[in-house]
């Protein structure tokens, strides 16, 4: 067993900083400090710097004023600090966003249209409620504690409004409203979000493919086997289209059989599920006069049938197992990934990647062996599993003298899409909304108001390094041109929304109240004060220097204080450390 | 369109930089991707199959009633391709018009039925998403004094290390509100205001641009940024910094040729990749061609998908002699896979591992068809230097086809594909 292999492996403590913010070199790793350069130390991120990381790795917001103050006091506070991140809602919102990536499932082409019951419905809400149901169910096991191989086993499911409409819950309680957990009301498997309605929409399993796409998902997602990364070494003597010759072939022909022989077993527990719901199947199903309920009619009660579970017998094809073991549903199948190493060792391995904007293939084996034990030793704990992705040493080092060592290290990290609104509204209180309905083409896929930070279609998204869920499947890991340009504007409007709110409103956003102050010097504490909270560092005098010229650039010429506020605050807000962490 | 003189200086840098320029085969030449994305069937089209019992070809949806309604083979010279005078009349219109300056490529490996692994490798010539596809190389490679070098109107693309070198337009232009920041954006819903609420001066934001470059600089010499990857981020922060400021320089023009909510049909899209060409933001463009491929339902759509697409090539083709940009500019019309022979028991085709390719503009030995396949669909041998085929040579694969891309555009393959370039459709 080469995972145990891993196991075996270790390493030793987070080198420790200094507090004062300074990068000192540090004892790296055992596993990251090569024999032949042991005498030579990596340079470890500061204390501030660690505090940084952590803060944006795991929540995607800047640390607080307070936590900046404890680690400057003392290094050692890091750890407890790391603890309370792990507790918020912002960290939440983090593994949902690790899991939308690793499930391809934020995609917005599979918003099923506004018909129906759901007419009148932004289209917004409806991709939204549809995305984001398996990634609720995740999000809340994690949060609650439990192992998060009761994300492939539970018989639970979030429900809105608007998914209680599209599949007809009857135990949904209108009356309160909102995202509640429920149960499955029909006969599938209970296999947590395995047993997702939206997971198997986004991921249809079109013509002859017997849900074999499905099954890949499952293998990629959960256990790091990606069959598709292999050749498909067909030719011309087998005819895709004729069922009996596929069948034959993946069982008989040794090209085939050496992947089919794990797929098509996975994928015989999804025949239960609907092969395909598209929009335009439901938009079709509706001008044809459809009342529903009914496959393509809301609310959508033909998802899963259990008749048609053992459907792959009239195709001759294999029965559910898992890689040799006896399963007989998709719960046997939750189950047994569960106990599977390989879902250890992955879910290490995406952890690590997603925080560490790396490639699966780029993490060291000893690292990864290292987050799988501590996985494995929590008892799945995901919060576990984050706190040592972050903590280890890695994640916490700025650079390495050895060249190899080097080269794995995450670096400074690009900051994602998810993670640059989270940060400005939690900065600002802006979010970039916009009302779309004006610009939808027709009136039954109108998105309403959007998010433009977080929208492809009409947003921004994925032309600021975003996935789409469906071509680009990783975020972009650096900055691009376009990037530069977006946050630049982002950081003009929420500029405009924290003056607005400030000078206007009393919020005392991100200022305070500023709009009396005359004095330079009280002006210059003001900015080094805001510099600190929005970029996560003392502000050096030169850095004040610079800012306050900006500010004095704008008043001077414009004869406008707030100008020379939204100037400056405009400047912070697009600062190469709100773009880097 | 006018350069600063730090681009200037930055783009030569960068030139010497980034491989594959110093020892490009072909003449420099902008590249345009269509990209055909869920598999288009090339018996409709490019590789017919008239008359061969192992497979069903478009044939089989000819109303009889309809004399208008067959499919014959129609030549242009050496260049044949299945016609169909009732279905696809663009088609004929296209090749009437542009035949000479054109070349099919059949029998292109793709040696996977998956969309993802199929489209990296037919845009890549590799196996990786993290690789930079074809269109973003000849861009970083070509035209590095634009401000965006490439540009992906429909998200099709793959930009690999190359990212600081490529941006996309957002599936309905949005770029337009990043080029030119007055342009206007609808507010919150019942707001009663619209975006953007504060633009800075000019002299502001370039004294904003002065100090965040400075600090850009700071930040790049801390030890926090010591490790390779984050100088890697650094740097092209510091490239994406400048283009972005040369963008903004030039933005309102930029933005003019750029019409938000116009990229739904290919032939406005296309003619957005020439305005972007011709205004200098760009050099080479990735198109999707946003017709519905995929006919596992239904395979006779593929009809009315060709014509669309014919359609807007024909557009492009007399944009871009209009526009004196027919002699520097490649057009390359791809799709990840084929569809397999038979039609299955919903009347579509599932996935087939190999492709064809379409190649329009100049520096080809155009008018005629390279490669092919058998009557099961399996891709042929050819010698790849002149693309005939050959029973003892290669089955052309997707990075044989992406090789002799590059060097067709004037990039020297070799700096980024380590194979032997298919070039035969290729005058170079």
């Amino acid at each position: 067993m080469w995972w145990l292999v891993l196991l075996a492996c270790g390493s030793d403590p987070v080198g420790q900083p200094d507090p004062d913010g300074s990068p000192d070199p540090s004892t790296s790793s055992e596993e990251a400090q090569p024999t032949e350069t042991s005498d030579v130390e990596p340079v470890m991120l500061s204390a501030v710097e660690q505090l940084n990381r952590t803060s944006m790795a795991l929540r995607g917001i800047r640390p607080s004023i307070e936590e900046l103050d404890a680690v400057a006091a003392s290094a050692d506070a890091l750890p407890g600090i790391v603890d309370g991140y792990l507790q918020s809602d912002h960290f939440g919102a983090t593994i949902r966003d690790l899991y939308a990536e690793t499930l391809r499932i934020r995609w917005e082409g599979m918003a099923l249209p506004a018909n129906g019951d759901l007419e009148g419905t932004d289209m917004v809400d409806i991709f939204t409620s549809m995305s984001e149901e398996p990634l609720r169910l995740i999000e809340h096991i994690v949060m609650s504690d439990l192992p998060l191989t009761d994300a492939l086993i539970v018989d639970q499911v979030f429900v809105d409004e608007v998914a209680s409409l599209m599949y007809g819950f009857q135990t949904y309680d209108d009356g309160s409203g909102g995202v509640q957990s429920l149960q499955w009301e029909d006969e599938r498997p209970r296999a947590g979000f395995l047993s997702a309605n939206a997971l198997w929409i986004r991921h249809a399993s079109n013509g002859s493919n017997y849900h074999r796409a499905r099954a890949n998902l499952l293998a990629d997602a959960l256990l790091c086997e990606d069959f598709l990364s292999r050749d498909v070494p067909i030719t011309g003597t087998v005819d895709l289209s004729d069922d009996a010759a596929v069948a034959e072939a993946v069982s008989t022909l040794p090209e085939c059989v050496s992947c089919h022989q794990a797929l098509d077993p996975l994928a015989a527990h999804l025949w239960g599920f609907k092969k395909q719901t598209e929009s335009g199947q439901v938009a079709n199903a509706y001008m044809m006069g459809c009342t529903g309920p009914g496959n393509d009619c809301y609310p959508l009660t033909g998802q899963y049938t259990e008749d048609k579970t053992g459907e792959w017998r009239m195709r001759d094809l294999r029965g559910p197992s898992y890689y040799g073991q006896e399963s007989s549903d998709l719960t046997d199948l939750g189950g047994l990934v569960a106990d599977d190493p390989r879902f250890s060792l992955c879910t290490a391995q995406r952890f690590y990647a997603f925080m560490g904007g790396v490639g699966l293939d780029e993490i060291p084996l000893a690292t990864a062996a290292e987050l799988q034990s501590t996985f494995i030793d929590s008892g799945f704990d995901a919060k576990a599993l984050a706190r040592a992705v972050v903590l280890h040493p890695d994640f916490l080092t700025a650079s390495s003298p050895d060249p190899e060592v080097d080269a794995t290290l995450p670096g400074l990290l690009a900051v994602t899409p998810e993670q640059h609104a989270r940060m400005i509204e939690d900065l600002t209180g802006f979010r970039w909304l916009s009302d779309t309905d004006a610009e939808s083409l027709r009136c039954n896929r109108c998105w309403g108001e959007i998010d433009r930070s977080l929208n492809n279609g009409y947003g921004f998204h994925a032309m600021s390094g975003g996935t789409d869920g469906y071509r680009i499947t990783r975020s972009v890991d650096t900055i691009t041109p376009i990037k530069v340009l977006f946050a630049s504007a982002l950081a003009e409007e929420a500029a405009a929304a924290v003056i607005i709110a400030d000078f206007d409103e009393g919020a005392s956003r991100l200022l305070g109240d500023v709009e009396g102050l005359t004095a330079e010097a009280e002006i210059r504490d003001v900015l080094s004060g805001v510099f600190r909270r929005t970029l996560g560092v003392e502000a050096t005098e030169a850095d004040v220097d610079g800012l306050y010229a900006l500010y004095a650039g704008a008043f001077s010429r414009s004869g406008d204080r707030r100008e020379g506020w939204s100037v400056a605050i405009a400047a912070l807000l697009q600062h190469p450390r709100i773009l880097f962490y | 369109m006018l350069l600063s003189r730090r681009m200037f200086l930055g783009s030569s840098v960068a030139a010497l930089a980034l491989p594959g320029v110093a020892r490009a085969a072909g003449s420099p030449k902008h590249l345009i991707v269509v990209f055909a994305d869920g598999g288009w069937d090339v018996t409709y089209l490019f590789d017919p199959k008239l008359g061969v019992s192992t497979v069903d070809g478009p044939d089989l949806d000819e109303v009889q009633s309809d004399p208008d309604d067959r499919e014959y083979l129609r030549s242009h010279g050496d260049l044949t391709y299945l016609a169909n005078d009732s279905r696809r009349p663009a088609v004929n219109s296209f090749f009437d018009a542009w035949a000479s300056q054109a070349a099919i490529v059949n029998g292109v490996w793709v040696g996977s039925i998956a969309h993802q692994p199929c489209a990296v490798r037919m845009m890549t010539g590799s196996r990786s998403e993290t690789s930079a596809d074809v269109s973003v190389i000849a861009g970083s490679s070509l035209g590095i004094d634009r401000p965006i070098p490439h540009v992906d109107m429909g998200g099709v693309g793959f930009t690999g290390s190359l990212a600081a070198y490529s941006g996309q337009a957002g599936k309905r232009n949005q770029l337009k509100f990043l080029l030119d920041r007055q342009e206007s954006i609808e507010g919150p819903r019942d707001a009663g205001w619209d975006y953007p609420r504060f633009v800075p001066h000019a002299e502001d934001d370039e004294a904003v641009r002065s100090w965040l470059e400075a600090q850009r600089a700071q930040l790049a010499g801390l030890p926090a940024a010591g490790a390779a990857a984050s100088q890697r981020r650094m740097g092209d922060y510091a490239e994406s910094l400048s283009r972005a400021a040369l963008v903004r320089e030039q933005g309102a023009q930029f933005a003019d040729v750029m019409q938000y909510g116009l990229s739904q049909s290919l032939t406005d899209q296309l003619d957005v990749a020439v305005d972007m060409i011709t205004g200098g933001l760009c050099h080479s463009v990735s198109v999707d061609s946003g017709l519905t491929w995929d006919t596992h339902d239904d395979n006779s759509q593929q009809h009315a998908n060709f014509d669309a697409l014919f359609e807007g090539l024909s557009s492009l083709m007399t944009r871009l002699d209009a526009e004196g940009l027919l002699q520097s500019t490649a057009v390359a019309v791809m799709s990840e896979m084929t569809r397999t022979p038979r039609l299955n028991e919903d009347q579509g085709k599932d996935h087939w591992p190999t492709t064809s390719a379409l190649l329009l503009g100049a520096g080809l030995n155009g008018g005629r068809v390279y490669g092919g396949t058998d009557d099961n669909l399996d891709c042929r041998a050819v010698d790849l230097a002149s693309g005939e085929l050959y029973g003892s040579g290669t089955v052309p694969r997707y990075d044989h086809l992406a090789a002799g891309l590059l060097q067709w555009v004037g990039v020297d393959p070799a700096a980024w594909l380590d194979v032997t370039p298919l070039s035969g459709p290729f005058d170079v």
